[in-house]
């Protein structure tokens, strides 16, 4: 129970960079299964800096709106 | 007879998967305590050792070493990129530098005094060390294993996998003061940007992608993210103080 309170915390604190990074990881795991490695790595790498920028961008936004 | 050559192979292949593990033992220990990162890293060691002493040699065909890395890459990620965005938020002027430390501390009083946790121990820190050392030791087994297997050396491959592990011991044990005197916000910046790439590697590992420069993966993917993240946060001051100054000039 308490795992998945951490768990779940994990995801509710910033959905947008966890959905960001979630989708990245699926997108090279299809080039992986598409037989193309060297995109797939690039995937993952770039979705890296794509989640925090987009998660922090929010985030600024948020304190501009105020 | 002795195989000084297995020996040394298994010394090298094991050293680089513990100074990996020491790096986040280090990593957590100094900024979420020493406590439950040494006891993540002892609990590891453990399971490690009564999975090797019961199964053996065998151990590399029982585990798929796929979904540790998914499962414990995934975890890593997870903690790494949300320490990560927490320091550039702080960085950035949109966080308070120490109130994560303060809600921290309270929670812990608070639940002190409910008696629900024992002094000084941190759940995220515990499983993080666990995690990591557990995937980096296993990582090791399987390579003194491997190399003892292929040439019929098993004692020698052992004792070259030991040695790796007296000698990165005593290194931790010696980086262990030094580290203590980093800043902390940098620290907790430092470290969110080695777990995330920590993380990001062992998932990629585990889809077999094809990381240009093999085990050397983190180091681009730290520096790249750490630059990335350190021109984040600045350009994120940047703005706010923009909007600071025009909101005060039409005040």
């Amino acid at each position: 129970m308490r795992a998945l309170k951490v768990a779940l915390g994990l995801v509710v604190d910033d959905v947008r960079l966890v959905g960001v990074l979630a989708l990245f990881l699926l997108v090279a795991f299809g080039l992986h299964e598409a037989g193309r490695p060297g995109p797939a790595a690039l995937a993952v790498w770039v979705g890296l800096p794509a989640s925090l920028a987009v998660s922090v961008n929010h985030q600024v936004r948020l304190k501009l709106r105020k | 007879m002795f195989n000084w050559y297995v020996m040394g192979t298994s010394f090298v292949g094991a050293f680089v998967e513990f100074v990996e593990a020491l790096t986040i033992i280090l990593a957590v220990g100094t900024i979420r305590g020493w406590r439950s990162s040494l006891l993540g890293a002892l609990t590891a060691v453990l399971i490690l050792a009564a999975l090797t002493g019961v199964v053996g040699a065998p151990l590399v065909g029982v585990i798929h070493l796929f979904w540790v890395q998914l499962a414990i890459g995934l975890v890593m990620l997870l903690f790494g990129i949300r320490w990560l965005r927490k320091a550039v938020l702080r960085y950035a002027g949109l966080k308070a530098m120490h109130d994560e430390e303060e809600s921290y501390r309270k929670t812990v009083d608070r639940q002190r005094r409910a008696g629900q946790v024992r002094a000084g121990f941190d759940h995220a820190g515990f499983t993080t060390a666990l995690s990591g050392t557990f995937l980096e030791g296993l990582e090791a087994v399987f390579i003194v294993i491997t190399f003892g297997l292929a040439a019929g050396a098993m004692p020698s491959a052992v004792a070259g996998g030991l040695g790796a592990l007296v000698v990165v011991t005593a290194g931790g044990l010696a980086l262990r003061k030094p580290l203590a005197k980093v800043p902390e916000n940098l620290m907790k910046f430092v470290v969110g940007v080695m777990l995330t790439s920590f993380g990001a590697f062992w998932i990629g590992e585990s889809f077999h992608v094809a990381w240009p420069g093999a085990d050397l993966t983190i180091f681009y993917l730290a520096g790249t993210l750490a630059l990335f993240a350190w021109t984040v946060a600045a350009w994120c001051r940047g703005r706010l103080r923009k909007d600071a100054r025009s909101t005060g000039e039409v005040a």
